[in-house]
C-alpha cells in the first residue's frame, strides 16, 4: 500500500477518535439543563467545599511544606487536595468505566468492524477533557486569589502523561477481562476507593512513614500528583530523572496492556 | 478495477466455537493455550474455500444454522477465523443483522457520521452524501431524533442507506432486506443493481430462491458448515431445494451425487448417478405415450427444444412417469401461440398408499421467476386415498397469456404419507416451451400478455382516430 493510503487511514482513525470523544462527552451532559456548564461548575464547587471544610473548619495545614508565599492561605490545603483529585479523578473515571466498556458496546463487537482498542482511548480522551477544565479552574483560582501562576505550570500536561499511559494500559486489560469476568466491575469500584487512600491525595508524600514510602512510589499516581503540585503550586520543575523512570514504567504498562487486549480480542465476539 | 481482480479469497476457512462451562475457563484457555479446559466443541464452518472477483454478485444459501451468517461475518471481519484465512481487498460495507452498529442514544444524523467513519469514509465524503442518505432512508424528521425512538424498519432503512450510498468495493448483505415494505425493498434491489452495474461486488445471503436467481451470478451452498456446491446461481438453487426437501435418510445420497458431478447439469448428474428411472425418459420425449392423441405431433413441436435442467426430487411413494404439453386438438406441442388453449399433462405412478393427494403445476420464466400455477388443493379436488399401484393422469388446461420467450413447467404431487404432509414427487423444469410468432402485437416488456390493445386519437377538436388495434 502506498504511503498516502496509510496517511489517509490514520487520518480517518483520528477523525473517528475525535468524533467518538465528542459524543462521549456530549452523552454525559445530554438532557441536563446546564449541559456542558457542569464541567466547569463541578470542580469550582469542589474547590469551594474543600476551602470551607479544610481551610475554615479543620484549619488544616498542608504538611510541613510552605508554599511560595509567606503564610499559607486558607486556600492552601484545598488547592493541594484539588491537585491530587485532578489526577485521581482522571484515573478513577477511566478505571471504573473500563470493565463494562466492551460489554456495553455489543453492537461494535458483533455488527460492525470496529477498532475496539479505541474504546479505552475514547474514555481516556473524554476524561482528559475534564482534567483540562479542572486545570484551567485551578489556574484561574490561583490568579484570582492573588497568587502568581508560575511558568512551570505549563508542564502540567507533561507531568501527568505517565499516569495517562499507565491508566490506558490498565484500562485495556480491564476492558478485555471484563468481557469474561462480569464481577470485575464491582471489584474495580472497590479497588478505586482503596486507591484514593493509597495515593497522596489527602496528604503530602512526605507525611508517609519511610518504611511505607517505596510501596507508594510504585503507584504511578503518587509521582504524578506530587509533580503536579510542584509545577503548579510551588513553581518548581519536576524531577526529570523520575519522569523518565515513570514514563518507562508507564510505556511498559501500556504496551503490556494492549498486548493482553489484542490477545483476548478475537474471542470477544464469541462471548459477548 | 478489472474484472479479474480477486477481491475476496477464502482459503480453508473455519470457525470453531467452544462452549465453556464458565467464562473463567474460557479466559484461562485463551491466556494459556496449552491448558485443557472443559468445553463442548462445534464447528460453525469448516474447510471453506472460495473466491469472489470484482464485479461479481455471489449468493450464499443453506438451511438455518448452516453457517451462512458466520461466513459473512468472517468476510466482513467481525469474527476471527479459527482455521484458514480470508483475504479481503477494498472497502467493505456490511449489513449484518439489523441496524449495524448504531448507538441508540444518538440521532440518525450522528450515527450516519459514525457509521461512515467506521466504513472508512472521510468526514467530507459523508457530509457530501448526507442529503442523499437522508432522502434514501425516507425517515423524515426522525433523522434528527435518537435512534432508540426508531421502529425496526426505520433502523434498517437508515443502515441500508449508509451502506449503499457511501463508496465501497464490496457490499455484504445478510437478509436485512427482508425487513421494510415492498416499495423500500424494490428500492434496495435497484440500489444493489446500480452498484453492480457500476462494477461493484456483492456477497448476499437470502432464503429467497427468486432473489438469489435474480440478483446473483453465482451461488454457494452451505450445508452443516461445509461448502458443498458452488456455481451457477440457478443450478445451486435447484440443488439446494432438492437438498432441503429430501427426507433425512436420503440427504447423504443427494449430497454424494451432487459432489460426484458438481459441474454437470443437475439432470445429467442425476442420470450419471442412475438416481432416477425418469432421467432417460426426460431426455427421450418419444417415450411419452398418452393414449391415442399422443402420437400426433403438430408443426408446433420443436424436437430440439428440451429442458436441460430437469430436476427430480427424491420420490416419496409416487413417481412422475411421463409428461407432455398438448394443443386443443390433442397434438403434442412445445411452441405455443398467444391466447390459445393448451393442456399440460403428466402421469403419476403410486408405489405406496397415500392420503389427501393433490397435484400441482407451475410456469416459470427462464430465470426461474414463478409466474403462476395451480394445484388441486380444494377439498373436492384432492383425492382422499390413493392406493399403491395406481397410475393417474393429471391434466391442466390453460390459456397461454405469455409474451414471446422461453418458459419452464414444474409438476408436483403433494399428500399425506404416514400422517405427515410431503411432496410425494416433484419435478422442476420438467418441460420447456417457447412462445413465438406473435403477429400484429404491441411491443411489450414483461413476460405476461395482459391482452392489451391500444388506440391513439386526437382530442383537440379533430376527434379522428390516428391508430388502433382492430378489436379495441
Amino acid at each position: 500500500m502506498p504511503l498516502k493510503y496509510h496517511i489517509s487511514k490514520s487520518h480517518q482513525g483520528l477523525d473517528l477518535l475525535v468524533q467518538l470523544i465528542r459524543r462521549d462527552i456530549a452523552a454525559q451532559y445530554k438532557g441536563s439543563l446546564l449541559g456542558g456548564f457542569w464541567a466547569l461548575l463541578t470542580p469550582l464547587l469542589m474547590l469551594a467545599i474543600y476551602t470551607v471544610v479544610f481551610g475554615d473548619i479543620f484549619k488544616a495545614r498542608w504538611g510541613t511544606v510552605t508554599s511560595g508565599s509567606d503564610a499559607p492561605s486558607r486556600l492552601d490545603f484545598a488547592l493541594n487536595i484539588f491537585c491530587g483529585l485532578i489526577v485521581f479523578n482522571l484515573v478513577a473515571a477511566v478505571l471504573t468505566r473500563a470493565p463494562a466498556l466492551i460489554v456495553g458496546h455489543t453492537n461494535y463487537v458483533k455488527k460492525v468492524v470496529f477498532p475496539l482498542g479505541l474504546l479505552p482511548v475514547v474514555v481516556l480522551g473524554s476524561a482528559l477533557a475534564q482534567t483540562a477544565i479542572a486545570l484551567v479552574v485551578l489556574m484561574g483560582v490561583l490568579i484570582v486569589s492573588g497568587g502568581v501562576v508560575s511558568w512551570s505550570a505549563v508542564l502540567a500536561p507533561l507531568v501527568i502523561l505517565p499516569v495517562e499511559l499507565a491508566v490506558l494500559g490498565i484500562a485495556w486489560v480491564l476492558a478485555a477481562l471484563g468481557v469474561f469476568l462480569r464481577d470485575l466491575h464491582h471489584l474495580v469500584m472497590v479497588a478505586v476507593q482503596v486507591l484514593m487512600f493509597l495515593s497522596p491525595v489527602f496528604y503530602p508524600l512526605e507525611s508517609v512513614p519511610d518504611w511505607l514510602r517505596p510501596a507508594l512510589m510504585i503507584n504511578p499516581l503518587a509521582w504524578g500528583i506530587e509533580a503536579l503540585r510542584k509545577t503548579v503550586l510551588h513553581a518548581q520543575l519536576p524531577d526529570w530523572g523520575g519522569w523518565v523512570e515513570q514514563m518507562a514504567l508507564a510505556l511498559a504498562l501500556g504496551v503490556a496492556g494492549y498486548a493482553v487486549f489484542r490477545r483476548l480480542r478475537p474471542a470477544f465476539a464469541d462471548v459477548v | 478495477m478489472s474484472m479479474t481482480t480477486m477481491l475476496i479469497n477464502a482459503q480453508n476457512l473455519g470457525k470453531r466455537y467452544r462452549i465453556y462451562a464458565n467464562p473463567i475457563q474460557h479466559l484461562k484457555a485463551l491466556l494459556w493455550p496449552g491448558l485443557k479446559g472443559q468445553f463442548a466443541e462445534t464447528w460453525a464452518l469448516r474447510n471453506v474455500s472460495f473466491s469472489v472477483c470484482a464485479g461479481e454478485v455471489v449468493g450464499i444459501v443453506g438451511r438455518n444454522g448452516s453457517g451462512k451468517s458466520t461466513l459473512l461475518q468472517l468476510v466482513a471481519g467481525t469474527l476471527t477465523p479459527t482455521q484458514g484465512r480470508v483475504n479481503v481487498q477494498g472497502r467493505v460495507a456490511a449489513l449484518l443483522e439489523l441496524g449495524s452498529g448504531f448507538n441508540a442514544d444518538f440521532t440518525g444524523r450522528e450515527n450516519v457520521f459514525l457509521n461512515g467513519l467506521l466504513l472508512g469514509a472521510s468526514r467530507m465524503e459523508i457530509a457530501e452524501r448526507l442529503a442523499d442518505i437522508e432522502a434514501f432512508a425516507e425517515i423524515g424528521r426522525y433523522f434528527d431524533q435518537p435512534v432508540k425512538t426508531y421502529s425496526s424498519g426505520m433502523v434498517v432503512r437508515l443502515a441500508f442507506a449508509v451502506q449503499v450510498l457511501l463508496d465501497k468495493d464490496i457490499l455484504i448483505v445478510d437478509e436485512a432486506l427482508a425487513v421494510g415494505d415492498e416499495v423500500f425493498q424494490r428500492k434496495c434491489f435497484a440500489a444493489i443493481e446500480r452498484f453492480r452495474e457500476g462494477g461493484g461486488t456483492v456477497l448476499f445471503v437470502s432464503h429467497s430462491g427468486e432473489t438469489i436467481i435474480q440478483l446473483c451470478d453465482r451461488a454457494l451452498l452451505l450445508h452443516h458448515g461445509q461448502l458443498v456446491l458452488q456455481g451457477n446461481a440457478k443450478r445451486v438453487m435447484d440443488w439446494y431445494h432438492k437438498l432441503i426437501y429430501a427426507p433425512v435418510e436420503a440427504e447423504a445420497r443427494v449430497l454424494a451425487r451432487m459432489q460426484e458431478a458438481p459441474d454437470a447439469e443437475p439432470a445429467e448428474a442425476l442420470a450419471v448417478a442412475g438416481l432416477l428411472s425418469m432421467a432417460s425418459a426426460a431426455k427421450e420425449s418419444a417415450a411419452v405415450r398418452l393414449g391415442p392423441m399422443a402420437e400426433m405431433e403438430s408443426d408446433d413441436y420443436d424436437p430440439n427444444l428440451r429442458s436441460r435442467s430437469v430436476l427430480f426430487y427424491e420420490d416419496r411413494g409416487a413417481k412422475i412417469s411421463s409428461f407432455a404439453l398438448y394443443n386443443e386438438h390433442g397434438q403434442k406441442v412445445n411452441v405455443l401461440r398467444p391466447r390459445q388453449t393448451y393442456i399440460w399433462s403428466y402421469n403419476v405412478e403410486f408405489t405406496e398408499l397415500a392420503r389427501r393427494v393433490r397435484f400441482g403445476m407451475t410456469i416459470k420464466t427462464a430465470s426461474g421467476l414463478e409466474l403462476g400455477g395451480a394445484a388441486t388443493a380444494r377439498a373436492f379436488q384432492e383425492m382422499p386415498l390413493v392406493e399403491a399401484g395406481w397410475k393417474l393422469r393429471v391434466c391442466f388446461k390453460f390459456v397461454n397469456l405469455l409474451e414471446e420467450g422461453i418458459y419452464f413447467l414444474n409438476a408436483g404431487v403433494g399428500g399425506e404419507r404416514e400422517g405427515i404432509e410431503h411432496y410425494l414427487a416433484r419435478a422442476v423444469d420438467l418441460s420447456v416451451f417457447r412462445v413465438t410468432n406473435v403477429e400484429n402485437r404491441l411491443l411489450s416488456g414483461g413476460p405476461v400478455d395482459f391482452l392489451i390493445r391500444a388506440r391513439v386519437e386526437r382530442v383537440d377538436g379533430d376527434q379522428s382516430i390516428l391508430s388502433s388495434n382492430s378489436d379495441f
